[in-house]
């Protein structure tokens, strides 16, 4: 699970985050929704322990990042919205590489059978990493999140720049992780994948979090009110 | 620590084996390295043949004398003015030629061997400028553009190696968004920047440890030089380690792989080229060479004296200059025998204040060197290359501190054959074979000079490694935003707020 | 279109931090390495007049004086500086600027400024020259690589071209502002190559600047085939990184390590005797005759025939000239004769090792500008072997006037007590260098001329094909 209470993040005279409080239980996928500069990217960098907040906490899995972040970052896998890898290496390869960083060395067969599973055949796994489509990379990078069996799973706009059917692969990954009791944060704009994939949403705007709200008992046209409500309170 | 270490080698093997670039450059360096390695060889070997020739005519010589002797002839037939019993033309006889030996680790460096001499003839009228005058026929041309010897090899090729390796550890990541994730993988993002340059500082070790002992097989310095091929190895490490840490600095502080391989392009520029040419420049305006008129004048003087003055009219000049000289026996004329007096006797006493003054101006001259030495030393502090050279060249005997060291053993020697000739001539002394034979033992046997190496070069490698690594340190800590933003405000508080 | 692509070119270019930041230090190098090579000339033009006084009051201190222990005494040849050692100071540092003139013995130029160094000798001095040949290009290359991949990368390119402009336009108008940069450095050192020789009072006749435009124009021409290349580079190569990479790694081979293989190949390829050998060859050549069958008693008992026999007496002693007088010179017309022919074969093969360096430079136009630069300045081998055989020219009349006043100035055979006249001494003139002209100078580089002017050419043809054609896009 992770957890963060009255979080609140400035760069010079802006707030970025502002007095931000929410948990996610394990299980849990949790949308984190706003336009662009509400925080949320800045939230998920707080969350890592890259960036230190200038009030307020996080923890993940019990442990306080601002105290250990390495040692929470230990539960944490993490998907950018532009997966990066090293070209020169195959999709395999760079499967390994980041495992086993982390401390968790693969087998060539057990790196195979992650990447089938995240959608990225077996050829393709023999393939350089610079011939992957954006979709491909994200799979892997997501499939380097699962190596590490993180109990934790932050994803930074995870279906930015998919094809849809990219993106229902995505989804039906993602519901399969966390039936694992993986804890999943996703921040998104992407409102129909947002009300498809989580079980709760909060709407971020100027780094506040505006509201929260299941989103079980929501349709999406409902989800679109709710959002476009809080986001336009000002106008 | 050991699955990052796992990690990073594996993937760092995986990029190099398909980095035409890098192979290329790898296999280049140690091709360079090998053919320096042969083409110093040679070099050695040619220097040795000089003195070997020397040797071979000083015992042609010897042996003509010595059956000359044993026949109680004069001298050679054709030339019925050589009288050997005389000891003018004992001396002129014996033949000797004084080399200095290459040391084992020569090949490794051509240093200033090429435009220093090795081996001088030693009779009664030798200076120490003699062996200036004895520098190996070579081409100015060649010389300026610099040496391929395994020094440069592995002072300045070295680094421009390890760069290709490593310029983009860290850069690259940050300009492709990788090191995010690598940060989120690893314990550390320390403990993965420190493992890349492990890999890449024992990659670049190999071949240059690999280079110098082969090179100091091939001149067979294990057997005769042992402790300075050691010494040399453990000072090439920590010359790897240096340029590698170096480009962790770098790699730690900038933003993208360009401005990376500019820094560093920059930076080997500035140690290597800029530092060690403004120095030299330093040199030769605080401490000039010029028309070497210490030079010039003494031998004028020299001749001047061997010509035109009487003993009477010397002495003075050399009793000031060397006052402990009033109580040496064959310097005291007017107590010496009539057979010493007479004109054409005046040779030796001459001859030998020709000798103290062209010593006195030759001594001039050697601390005038020591003097742009010393600029050297000093400025060493401000380049590893600059203080690798004048460590590498001091182990290989090849620096100007060695052949100096040759040029003033050639003085004592002259000086002890002028006083011995000297004492022979108050005597009156008929040189046989045995008195022959003892004044040609006065040349000792080809030495060998150098071979050690200085301690401040190891400090001074010590202060860049320890330096450029506590920037590391810092530069991980602080991204290159923070840092900016810092120096920013540190620089103008009212205007800029640090979050 | 043109102009204005220019103007914004050159304000990009003078409001880049990198330039501002990397341009100062260069150009404080550079000037700096003028005032201190115009200290270094001033200081061994001084030091030189000191010398050559010195060397002519030692000659004439000498007064009444046999003419052989004269010849013994000798004197000295001082080479002196020329004014573009300012800027190029060439191989001067490893050739000795004096040479010993005596009886019996050609001595080579002694006493070089590298024999009195530490090894660091060995790595360079900062002259301009090593600015504008190696610093100036590496200048360009980091403020050039991008400039077109840049543009592309961002889209700016296709942008352009939607306005309106052409690709040679962006093409050129790069160029020509990367090269105006680079002119600029080169402007710099020239003003202040000719304001320091005109302070320094010297003479700035036709020759002196003859070889500073010619100089100018070497330099001009080098750096706009490197300013082609690394606009080129930076528009057919993929990105801009990998531009950076392959500029960096040829101007490493370039300015580094090709020169130093090249000598090393030529040294190999054409070796010079050791020191040992040739003056061993030489020694035999004298004491057992050219051909092997002339010995020196042989030569000299020959001789004295002929002059007895062309003065009508018996003996040497009724001679009404000097013996000795004639012995000595006719010994070294001979020592003259077995110098020239091992000297020569000598300088073959320094020549030859010369052409193999010139042929270099038709792949390397670094080296061909680095064989201009010193040929022009005067501190090249050409120049070295110039002063040297003038000064073995004077030698050989200083020893023939000696000589001749032994054998006909009014001793007698084995008379060696007899001293020419202090007016006589006096009377012989000190050695005055006679530097080549620029055109003699020029005719030794042919090669290295060719090599530049081919390279540009080529560059020049390769701008004008990439100029049409380099992608706008990635």
């Amino acid at each position: 699970m992770l957890s963060c209470q009255s979080l609140t993040k400035r760069y010079d005279a802006r707030v970025v985050v502002d007095d931000l409080t929410l948990s996610v239980a394990d299980g849990e996928i949790y949308g984190l929704l706003g336009p662009n500069g509400a925080g949320k990217s800045t939230t998920i960098q707080l969350l890592l322990g890259f960036v230190a907040p200038d009030a307020g906490s996080r923890s993940i899995e019990g442990i306080d990042v601002g105290r250990d972040p390495a040692k929470a970052r230990k539960h944490i896998g993490y998907v950018p919205e532009t997966v990066a890898l090293y070209p020169w290496l195959t999709g395999r390869e760079n499967l390994e590489f980041f495992s086993q960083l982390a401390g968790h060395s693969l087998t060539r067969e057990r790196a195979i059978e992650l990447l089938t599973r995240v959608g990225v055949t077996a050829e393709a796994a023999t393939r350089r990493v610079s011939e992957y489509s954006k979709g491909m990379r994200q799979k892997v990078g997501i499939a380097i999140a699962l190596a590490k069996q993180a109990r934790v799973l932050l994803l930074d706009e995870p279906s930015s720049g998919l094809d849809p059917e990219a993106a229902n692969e995505l989804s039906a990954l993602l519901r399969d992780v966390a039936r694992n009791s993986v804890t999943v944060l996703m921040a998104t704009h992407d409102l129909f994948r947002a009300s498809e994939v989580c079980d709760r949403v909060g709407i971020m705007r100027h780094g506040r979090l505006m509201m929260e709200t299941d989103v079980a008992a929501l349709t999406p046209q409902a989800l679109d009110a709710l959002y476009l409500q809080h986001i336009r309170r000002d106008q | 620590m050991s699955s990052v270490l796992r990690a990073v080698t594996l993937a760092e093997w995986r990029r190099w084996r398909r980095s035409w670039l890098r192979i290329a450059v790898l296999v280049l360096y140690i091709g360079a390295g090998a053919y320096a390695i042969h083409a110093g060889h040679r070099d050695v070997r040619r220097w040795e043949a000089a003195i070997a020739n020397g040797t071979q005519r000083e015992v042609r010589m010897q042996d003509e004398v010595r059956a000359f002797y044993a026949a109680a002839k004069k001298g050679p037939a054709d030339r019925p003015w050589v009288d050997l019993s005389v000891g003018l033309w004992a001396e002129w006889y014996t033949g000797t030629y004084m080399g200095m030996r290459a040391q084992p680790l020569a090949l490794v460096a051509r240093g200033v061997s090429d435009v220093r001499g090795h081996v001088v003839r030693v009779n009664r009228f030798t200076s120490a400028f003699e062996v200036g005058e004895q520098v190996d026929l070579g081409n100015p041309e060649q010389q300026v553009i610099g040496a391929l010897d395994l020094v440069f090899v592995l002072t300045m090729l070295m680094p421009l190696v390890a760069l290709t390796f490593g310029f983009d550890i860290l850069s690259y990541e940050r300009e492709q968004g990788i090191a995010t994730l690598v940060h989120v993988q690893s314990a550390s993002l320390t403990g993965w920047f420190l493992a890349r340059l492990f890999v890449v500082a024992v990659t670049i070790l190999l071949p240059t440890l690999g280079l110098w002992l082969v090179g100091a097989g091939v001149g067979d310095a294990f057997a005769q030089q042992a402790s300075a091929v050691w010494q040399g190895a453990g000072f090439l490490t920590l010359l790897v380690l240096v340029w590698v840490s170096l480009i962790g600095m770098v790699g730690a502080w900038v933003r993208t792989s360009a401005t990376s391989a500019l820094t560093l392009a920059s930076l080997w520029v500035a140690v290597t080229l800029v530092a060690p040419a403004l120095t030299n420049q330093i040199v030769n305006t605080r401490v000039p060479v010029g028309y070497a008129s210490e030079i010039t004048n003494a031998v004028q003087t020299g001749q001047t004296a061997l010509f035109k003055r009487t003993t009477r009219e010397l002495l003075p000049a050399v009793y000031e200059a060397f006052p402990q000289l009033r109580s040496a026996p064959y310097a005291r004329f007017d107590d010496a025998p009539d057979s010493l007096r007479k004109a054409d006797k005046d040779f030796f006493p001459r001859e030998f204040a020709e000798h103290m003054l062209s010593r006195r101006a030759m001594e001039g001259v050697w601390s005038r060197e020591f003097a742009r030495e010393r600029i050297a030393e000093f400025a060493q502090w401000t380049s590893p290359t600059m203080s690798a050279h004048l460590a590498l060249t001091r182990l290989a005997g090849v620096d100007a501190q060695s052949h100096r060291a040759f040029e003033q053993a050639v003085v004592p020697v002259v000086r002890q054959k002028l006083a011995s000739l000297l004492d022979g001539e108050w005597n009156n002394r008929k040189y046989d074979l045995a008195a022959y034979e003892a004044l040609a033992a006065m040349v000792p046997a080809d030495a060998r000079y150098g071979g050690d190496m200085a301690t401040t070069c190891w400090f001074v490698l010590l202060l860049w490694l320890s330096t450029s690594f506590v920037m590391i340190i810092v530069g991980l800590r602080h991204s290159p935003d923070t840092f900016v933003r810092t120096l920013r405000s540190a620089l103008n508080p009212r205007t800029t707020k640090v979050a | 279109m043109m102009r204005a692509m220019l103007r914004h070119e050159l304000r990009w270019l003078f409001r880049n931090r990198r330039l501002q930041l990397l341009g100062a230090i260069t150009a404080l190098l550079l000037i700096a390495s003028g005032f201190a090579g115009d200290r270094a000339v001033r200081t061994a033009g001084r030091e030189r007049e000191r010398a050559v006084a010195q060397a002519r009051a030692d000659w004439v201190a000498q007064g009444p004086v046999n003419p052989h222990n004269a010849a013994h005494f000798g004197s000295f040849a001082f080479k002196p500086v020329g004014t573009l050692a300012i800027l190029d100071g060439g191989i001067d540092a490893f050739v000795g600027n004096i040479i010993r003139l005596e009886a019996h013995a050609q001595n080579d130029a002694q006493y070089a400024a590298a024999s009195q160094q530490s090894v660091l000798v060995r790595l360079g001095s900062l002259d301009p020259a090593l600015v504008l040949l190696v610093l100036v290009p590496l200048l360009m290359i980091a403020i050039g690589y991008a400039t077109i991949a840049d543009d592309r990368e961002n889209g700016r390119l296709q942008v352009m071209v939607v306005q309106g402009v052409s690709l040679p336009a962006v093409f050129w108008a790069k160029t020509i502002a990367l090269w105006t940069l680079a002119m600029c450095f080169l402007a710099a050192i020239g003003i202040q190559t000719l304001a320091l020789a005109s302070q320094a009072g010297a003479r700035l006749d036709a020759d002196v600047l003859s070889r500073v435009a010619a100089m100018a124009a070497v330099y001009a021409t080098w750096l706009l085939s490197v300013t082609l290349l690394v606009t080129i580079a930076s528009a057919i190569v993929r990105d801009a990184r990998a531009a950076l990479t392959g500029l960096l790694f040829l101007w490493i081979a370039a300015a580094i390590v090709a020169p130093r293989i090249a000598g090393r190949v030529a040294a190999d390829r054409h070796p010079l005797p050791t020191r040992s050998a040739f003056e061993a060859a030489m020694r035999e050549d004298r004491t057992k005759g050219l051909n092997g069958h002339d010995p020196e008693d042989a030569r000299v008992k020959a001789l004295e025939s002929q002059v007895l026999k062309q003065y009508g007496v018996k003996d040497k002693k009724d001679l009404p000239i000097n013996f000795d007088g004639i012995a000595m010179q006719k010994d070294e017309e001979y020592g003259d004769a077995v110098w020239d022919r091992h000297f020569g074969a000598l300088e073959q093969q320094l020549h030859a090792q010369r052409a193999d360096l010139h042929a270099v430079a038709l792949v390397n136009p670094l080296m061909a500008v680095r064989a201009l630069s010193m040929a022009i300045a005067g501190t090249d081998l050409s120049h070295a072997r110039q002063f040297q055989h003038q000064a073995e020219t004077y030698r050989r009349d200083l020893i023939q006037r000696l000589n001749r006043e032994q054998a006909y100035g009014g001793s007698k055979t084995d008379d060696w007590e007899w001293k020419a006249s202090a007016s006589f001494i006096a009377g012989i003139l000190d050695f005055v260098y006679a530097p080549p002209p620029l055109s003699a100078a020029l005719a030794e580089v042919k090669t290295p001329i060719r090599a530049l002017a081919g390279w540009t050419v080529l560059m020049l043809l390769a701008g004008v094909v990439t100029g049409t054609r380099f992608r706008q896009h990635t």
